[in-house]
């Protein structure tokens, strides 16, 4: 299940990259040969955004994320790994849970509210969609290392 | 002490030293403010998500993307082949030839750990068999890894050119001429440290047979990319956002095409890395613009300015004071995030003294390619001592006259204003 959910995380994020890079490249391409394409600098932005939401759920499985461990890894030495992971599994729980509930609160008042692209007519709100999708997926990432550290005392790599 | 300097004095801290992801101790610092502060938290996530819909950012990606598929792609060995060839028949070059190939590098990656293991896995295993002591092999290579960050295109720079709101273009031109002068430096330090190491380093009997000439033509898509990016760049036939996937585009043509090394399975690899960096990256900056901009509302930079203005009055010992700060945040925190986090303290103190943003902007990177060499954390270290197969520890000290060099390099660029200033405005009276 995990190594599907991680496939699935890495194909869609690099379609995002690879869509971005294709659409802001057509955009030179159409710039010298003088063609009428407006929308391709929007299509960039929209597929950055959800690559970076989709990118930021899997560095979390992969655990890439950047962070400042060289005090945390004495604390380790001191009380060993398990209090340590606890402590961040839990806090990142929390902070994920609240930007899920915000992020879903302004898509839903982005539907009502919209925020039109000049360019392409897309509603802006939406991309709240891809930022609460990927801090789901953290929340529900963490909320397994969580019951993993207390069923089982250490996690997986 | 107010709520606010609370949280950002106590609460931060503590959330970074417990090892929390950067972007989590951004936000929850962001939020927290917003809270006592009585802001309408729904505001928050607009914020994060404002932070990314910035047009230059999306160079970031790009440029990792670019880099990766160059590595993969083999276009590494044929830049060190060029200068093996120019100075490998010197006994104790060897030094010299891996600075020289990094700063032709960085020209290409925009990252430092991307060089020290690119040019670093050729270079470390050839000087060790050469009789270079390898403490030496791993240190010279770890530090000509600094200049990826300073040598155009750089990633550090693209931020800094975000919160400070200045030209990415002019600051890509402003640290190319204290990029030189540094691996200048460096290179001298290094041929001169291989000569008085007491190890009989032999010369290099692996040089190529081929003419310097041939060699430059065989190479001659791998050298003309960095034309090709900044070049259209200043002629103004695309942006830098635009150069970036240019820049993926010419790589994935020249290493499909010419070299013919690229596989899809290194293609793939090369999108998860700069789907993995670029995303840890792009999150910390989306947080970190809901924790600029609380800290902008609650008039922090501001009272920073004051505190300052209580102290000196000068702008070289603020230029000195706020260097000694950097040195030692970047010894435990990574060189983008301490961009992110103190760029918007920062920018508005130095304007506040009349320092050119554009030229503070080198210093900063000038600054945290310090920190890129000094343990805890000293990113290019780890790199190079694994390649080596040595102790971290030994290449740290090994690398005390090269972190000495850095620090010259840093003072010259704090002291003339013009090596960084000059490009710039040359190119601007230019058009």
């Amino acid at each position: 299940m995990r190594t599907i959910l991680s496939k699935f995380l890495l194909g869609i994020a690099m379609f995002g990259l690879a869509l971005m890079v294709a659409s802001l490249f057509l955009q030179v391409i159409s710039r010298e040969f003088r063609w009428a394409v407006d929308w391709t600098e929007e299509l960039g932005r929209f597929a950055f955004i959800s690559m970076v939401f989709v990118a930021t759920a899997y560095g979390t499985m992969k655990r890439s994320h950047l962070s400042v461990t060289v005090f945390s890894d004495l604390m380790i030495l001191r009380f060993g790994p398990r209090p340590i992971h606890i402590l961040h599994t839990a806090i990142t729980l929390g902070f994920a849970g609240l930007m899920i509930y915000f992020s879903a609160q302004n898509f839903v008042d982005g539907l009502r509210y919209p925020n039109i692209s000049p360019a392409i007519g897309f509603n802006q709100n939406i991309l709240f969609l891809p930022m609460c999708i990927g801090f789901i997926i953290i929340f529900l990432l963490h909320l397994r290392d969580l019951s993993t550290l207390i069923l089982k005392g250490s996690l997986d790599e | 002490m107010n709520d606010v300097y609370l949280i950002l004095l106590v609460l931060f801290p503590l959330l970074l030293v417990l090892g929390l992801p950067i972007y989590v101790a951004l936000g929850i610092v962001g939020l927290s403010i917003s809270y006592v502060t009585d802001a309408p938290l729904v505001f928050a996530t607009q914020n994060v998500l404002n932070g990314l819909d910035k047009f230059a950012l999306l160079a970031i990606p790009s440029f990792i993307l670019a880099g990766n598929i160059m590595e993969k792609g083999g276009i590494t060995g044929d830049i060190i082949n060029i200068f093996r060839h120019a100075f490998g028949h010197i006994a104790g070059s060897l030094g010299l030839v891996t600075i020289f190939a990094c700063m032709f590098f960085a020209a290409i990656s925009g990252s430092g750990p991307g060089t020290v293991a690119a040019i670093g896995a050729i270079m470390i295993p050839a000087m060790i068999k050469y009789g270079y002591p390898p403490t030496y092999a791993a240190s010279v290579s770890a530090t000509g890894g600094t200049l990826g960050v300073m040598i155009p295109p750089s990633n550090p720079l693209i931020i800094y050119g975000i919160i400070a709101n200045v030209s990415i273009a002019d600051l890509f031109a402003a640290g190319m001429v204290p990029g030189i002068m540094t691996a200048l430096l460096l290179a001298i330090v290094a041929y001169i440290l291989a000569r008085r190491s007491g190890a009989v380093m032999k010369a290099d009997t692996e040089r190529s047979e081929h003419s310097i000439w041939r060699l430059i033509w065989k190479a001659k898509f791998a050298l003309f990319l960095p034309v090709f990016i900044l070049g259209g760049i200043y002629s103004g036939i695309f942006t830098p956002v635009e150069a970036s996937v240019c820049a993926v585009v010419y790589a994935l043509i020249v290493s499909v095409l010419v070299y013919r090394q690229l596989t899809w399975k290194s293609l793939t690899e090369a999108f998860e890395n700069a789907v993995k960096l670029g995303g840890a990256l792009m999150i910390i900056v989306a947080c970190s613009t809901l924790f600029a901009t609380t800290i902008t509302l609650q008039r922090i930079p501001q009272d920073v300015v004051q505190a300052f203005g209580g102290v000196t009055e000068s702008a070289i010992v603020v230029l000195l004071l706020i260097c000694a700060l950097l040195i030692v945040i970047g010894t435990f925190m990574e060189t983008i995030s301490a961009v992110i986090i103190l760029g918007p303290i920062l920018v508005p103190l130095v304007k506040s003294y009349g320092i050119d943003p554009l030229h503070f902007g080198i210093i900063l990177i000038v600054t945290i390619e310090i920190a890129f060499l000094t343990p805890p954390l000293g990113v290019n270290l780890f790199v190079a001592s694994q390649i080596a197969n040595i102790k971290f520890e030994k290449v740290a000290l090994a690398i005390l006259p090269f972190v000495f060099t850095l620090i010259v390099s840093m003072l010259i660029v704090i002291f003339f204003p013009s090596i960084s200033l000059w490009l710039p405005e040359t190119i601007r009276s230019m058009r």
